[in-house]
């Protein structure tokens, strides 16, 4: 049904963003067996408590649909050229294709602390900043192509 | 605090009145006129009177000119209007579905764009296009392929049984960003009316509920506005299953509606009919029938009332409105097959309104999720 992935990803996100299930659950005004539902995919989670939720977390309602890869993620511009940039963003529909693409999870840990270092500070961007960001970088490559 | 009231209000009771004013005013006319021809008229003078009282898409929010009803009253006028006349009952149904998506996460921009319509007093319609070929229940096998080119979303693709295709203001359309159809990339997007590169593909001619008009789509190259897409990006899939979640409780109550009709007319007729020098009803085996007929249209009202009273209070309402489907579904086909075996060689005929009754009730445990998805739902949670 797709819901156990959905539960699995928001665990992943809840883990990673340091709360515990009663934290969490206390910060979104549902109790802690409700979560831990929504996590087994026993409750389906409807999208404004998911989108909540991807707030609190700061995550894109994106990130809880795909597989446990989406950190790998790629990002395609209008015209279809991969930019080899992780994403994580806002949850909004924009001229970026977003493709989520299979990478192991050696992949991720094989990133330098530069890249480590510069995607923690994407993420805690705004909006704005991210796209600042990946405007750049797109503008970069193009330069040095 | 009462957590449960069975007394439905007395807005509510005036709800119900209004409709079947609007119905009795078409009944008339349409008695004049025989067979199909009556039918057809029936349809479409309640299409046309609902909409006058934006009774067609009824959770059009008030702030958009519409009625605002709560799920809980419109399933009290789709139990209505199931009774009356089960293609009307469907047509509204899908105009809420269509709808839904816009209301549950659209933008301000869209909703001020494409809910009015919906409730401007005249007949505008909406569909809702997401079943394919080869893809139905399993959504992550949608073909339909968009993809943004400048400013604008591209979609190619076919969509089958688009109920009021080709007659819809506008078309609430899923697709997939990703040929891999992975749910993440599923995107909802909404069709104007009369764009290029939409076409209308086959008409369907169908068992039942034949005066709703339902076609295949076929889109080749439409191209749309970026902004036409609902909700944040990545959210569709979720959309798309609170959108079913929220429907199948109104499909179960179009079920009891119908169900609801094929008793009444089968009672009415065994206190009429005599056999052995006495009313067919006092035969045990028809009155144990039918008691037993009333008490399952009851409970399967109650399941739709009980789902439909979770959506209006935000709660969880899955499980129960898949319940409530597979209730309202499974009685209407109980309770028209009963209805015929009552009414005997009589109820065969075409100018009797059981055979019409049974062939409008077959659809219904089809629609919106087959029965066995919504069991498959069901489990899932268990």
């Amino acid at each position: 049904m797709g819901y156990k992935s959905i539960g699995r990803q928001l665990q992943l996100a809840r883990e990673q963003a340091g709360y515990s299930q009663e934290q969490l659950a206390a910060k979104i005004g549902c109790s802690q067996s409700t979560l831990s539902n929504y996590e087994k995919g026993k409750r389906r989670i409807y999208l404004a408590q998911l989108a909540h939720i991807a707030e609190i977390l700061g995550k894109p309602i994106e990130f809880f649909l795909s597989s446990s890869d989406f950190n790998s993620s790629g990002l395609y511009g209008s015209s279809g050229e991969k930019l080899n940039v992780p994403f994580t963003g806002v949850g909004t529909h924009c001229d970026v294709n977003i493709q989520s693409t299979t990478v192991s999870p050696d992949v991720r840990v094989a990133l330098s602390m530069d890249e480590q270092k510069l995607l923690s500070d994407y993420q805690s961007l705004s909006p704005e900043g991210k796209r600042l960001i990946i405007d750049f970088v797109t503008w970069l490559k193009k330069r040095e192509v | 605090m009462a957590v449960v009231n069975f007394n439905i209000s007395s807005e509510q009771q005036l709800l119900l009145e209004e409709v079947n004013a609007l119905a009795c005013g078409w009944m008339a006319p349409a008695a004049e006129q025989s067979g199909e021809a009556g039918e057809k008229l029936f349809f479409d003078g309640l299409i046309t009177s609902l909409a006058e009282h934006k009774l067609l898409t009824p959770t059009v929010p008030q702030h958009y000119g519409g009625r605002g009803l709560g799920y809980f009253s419109t399933a009290l006028v789709l139990e209505e209007l199931g009774a009356l006349c089960t293609s009307v009952a469907t047509v509204v149904t899908a105009n809420i579905h269509a709808a839904s998506p816009i209301i549950l996460a659209g933008s301000t921009k869209q909703k001020e764009t494409f809910l009015p319509p919906l409730a401007c007093g005249k007949t505008h319609l909406a569909a809702f296009a997401l079943t394919e070929p080869e893809a139905g229940s399993d959504i992550t096998a949608i073909a339909t392929k968009a993809y943004r080119k400048d400013n604008q979303w591209v979609i190619n693709g076919v969509k089958e049984f688009v109920i009021n295709g080709g007659l819809a203001h506008f078309t609430t359309l899923f697709a997939t960003t990703d040929a891999k159809g992975k749910r993440a990339s599923l995107v909802a997007i909404i069709i104007p009316k009369d764009i290029n590169g939409l076409k209308i593909g086959a008409v369907y001619d169908k068992m039942g509920i034949e005066y709703v008009r339902t076609t295949k789509l076929i889109l080749e190259d439409v191209s749309v506005p970026g902004e036409l897409a609902i909700g944040p990006r990545g959210s569709a899939y979720l959309l798309l299953m609170q959108t079913f979640d929220r429907g199948r409780a109104l499909a179960g109550a179009v079920g009891v509606g119908l169900a609801r009709a094929a008793y009444e007319f089968a009672l009415q007729y065994s206190k009429r009919r005599h056999q052995f020098g006495r009313p067919v009803f006092t035969q045990q085996a028809v009155s144990f029938a039918l008691a037993e007929l009333a008490a399952k249209i009851e409970s399967a009202r109650l399941m739709v009332w009980k789902a439909c009273w979770l959506i209006d209070n935000d709660m969880d309402y899955t499980m129960a409105s898949s319940m409530a489907k597979i209730a309202g579904s499974q009685v209407a086909q109980e309770a028209t097959a009963m209805a015929m075996d009552i009414c005997g060689g009589r109820g065969y005929l075409k100018d009797w309104p059981v055979e019409k009754y049974l062939r409008d009730a077959r659809v219904l445990s089809l629609i919106e999720g087959t029965n066995n998805i919504q069991k498959a739902v069901i489990a899932s949670l268990l």
